[in-house]
């Protein structure tokens, strides 16, 4: 067990921290691109719509692992390289930040018209109203599905190992083709996935807690 | 402020649709300076349309509107934003569902446009609020979250909120008709209250016609997207002239 974990753990260790590179630069990514294709969908501009609408329904409708064959493969013939870990960042946040756009545009419409209303006939501009009255009763909203997304990004970093970068699936293929030793080795492989997610949830929640602490009982 | 001649509202020619279906079509009204108008009539004959269209919340399709003579409307070509928000600034709108803002306290509704349009300075706002809850009798609601309160005290918060921009016309849309009966009296009685003690002019939509009565300067029947019948409340509830009226007045007031 522990000859195990010393021949296997750091390597398995080297690819976590890869993984992680990938979940934290996609995610912060996906946080930009979905806050703004959220708004740019639910613009009156239409040079606003219309290509978030693209990028969305492009990065929704094809596979992610063609997207990031893409990026790393095909770019470079229209005379554009980039590092594969960048790639890789690029390609999760554009993939996520099109899902989130659309929790982002869903939770902004689940806000009653009536709010609007009120806002406007308060006088407020709709930039004031969308900031202080419809953003912080949708955030809360958008929580649980964000997080949903988060651990899909991070379980789609293995996807990156077909572009050449050792996160932690291409270094457990690389030790179980060493070592032979199949099943606990990815049996180690997917606890750390699994401790992954549960440490990303739990941070979701937190946040959770800390958007929805003022409020009484809210549902 | 506003010459004698001037009305607080005034809609001529108003023609409003939504797709195919037209809900006011030359629709002539105005509201007096200081005057207390009761909007009546049945339901779907566009008595919140009339209102939604004065607080700028809705497009109209032809017409002029005008709110202490600044045009929100000429021939059917909208004000820019700059004079659609000088317009809205003399107005105040209590609406059939509140509509708090549910994650600020019940001081935050009533200081936030205050701060934010008005530009009065925190505790500037905070001690008008205290004082327009205390008008309301709910000075000691003032921390509360909108979803501890009753519908009743919700929808006295909401006329507080509307009155702290000082409006010079409130319109109210059919303000207790979300309420349980034991909770129309208390709204009802802060109306009263500020139909007595101030000058604004108020249009109320409603369907409490023994309040009307008494409330109001002036009763308008709607019918249809059309005015039917305008009159003192004696004369329109006591001697209707026309017959949709008196139809209307007997499902509404069973004898
Ligand atoms: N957003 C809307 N879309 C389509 N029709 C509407 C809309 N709002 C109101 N209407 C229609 O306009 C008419 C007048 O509505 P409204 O002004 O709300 O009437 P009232 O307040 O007198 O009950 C009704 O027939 C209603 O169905
Ligand atoms: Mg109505």
């Amino acid at each position: 067990m522990i000859e195990f974990l010393q021949t296997h753990l750091p390597p398995l260790v080297a690819g976590l921290r890869v993984t992680l590179q990938l979940t934290v630069g996609g995610g912060i990514c996906a946080l930009v691109l979905a806050a703004l294709a959220g708004l740019a969908r639910r613009s009156s501009r239409r040079w606003l719509r219309w290509p978030a609408t693209v990028y969305v329904e492009v990065f929704r409708g094809t596979s992610a692992m063609v997207q990031l064959f893409w990026f790393y493969f095909a770019l470079p013939f229209f005379g554009v390289s980039l590092p594969a870990l960048v790639t890789g960042v690029l390609v999760l946040g554009l993939n996520s930040g099109a899902y989130g756009a659309e929790v982002v545009r869903s939770a902004i419409d689940h806000v009653p018209r009536g709010q609007w209303e009120a806002g406007r006939a308060l006088n407020l501009s709709d930039q004031r109203i969308l900031l202080r009255i419809v953003l912080p009763q949708a955030l809360p909203m958008m929580l649980p599905p964000a997080g949903n997304l988060v651990v899909e990004l991070m379980k789609n970093t293995a996807l990156v190992s077909l572009i050449t970068l050792s996160e932690l699936t291409f270094a457990a293929q690389v030790q179980r083709a060493a070592t032979l030793e199949t099943v606990p080795l990815f049996a180690l492989t997917l606890l750390i996935y699994f401790v992954l997610a549960q440490v990303l949830l739990a941070g979701v929640r937190r946040i959770e807690h800390y958007v929805t602490r003022h409020r009484g009982s809210r549902a | 402020m506003s010459s004698i001649a001037e009305p607080a509202l005034e809609f001529r020619n108003v023609t409003k649709r939504y797709g195919e279906t037209t809900v006011l079509e030359d629709f002539d009204f105005q509201l007096g300076a200081g005057e207390k108008v009761a909007l009546i009539g049945p339901s779907g004959s566009g008595k919140s349309t009339v209102l939604r269209i004065a607080m700028a919340l809705e497009d109209i399709q032809g017409g002029t509107v005008r709110v202490h003579g600044i045009p929100l409307w000429l021939d059917g070509v909208a004000a820019d934003r700059a004079q659609t928000r000088r317009a809205r600034a003399r107005l105040g709108m209590v609406f059939q569902h509140f509509h708090l803002f549910p994650h600020l306290s019940v001081l935050e509704n009533l200081t936030l446009a205050p701060r934010l349009v008005n530009k009065k300075k925190a505790d500037e706002a905070a001690e008008q609020a205290i004082a327009l809850l205390r008008r309301v009798g709910l000075e000691d609601k003032a921390q509360a979250w909108p979803e501890q309160l009753s519908g009743g005290q919700k929808q006295r918060v909401a006329i507080a909120r509307a009155l702290a921009l000082q409006p010079d016309i409130m319109l109210f849309d059919e303000v207790t008709s979300a309420l349980d009966p034991e909770m129309v009296g208390e709204v009802l009685e802060v109306l009263r209250e500020l139909g007595e003690t101030t000058s604004m002019s108020m249009l109320l939509v409603t369907h409490e016609m023994a309040f009307a009565r008494q409330f109001a300067d002036r009763v308008v029947f709607m019918d249809g997207g059309k005015v039917v019948e305008a009159g003192p409340p004696e004369e329109l509830f006591g001697n209707p002239r026309e017959e949709r009226t008196r139809q209307f007045l007997s499902r509404v007031q069973p004898m």
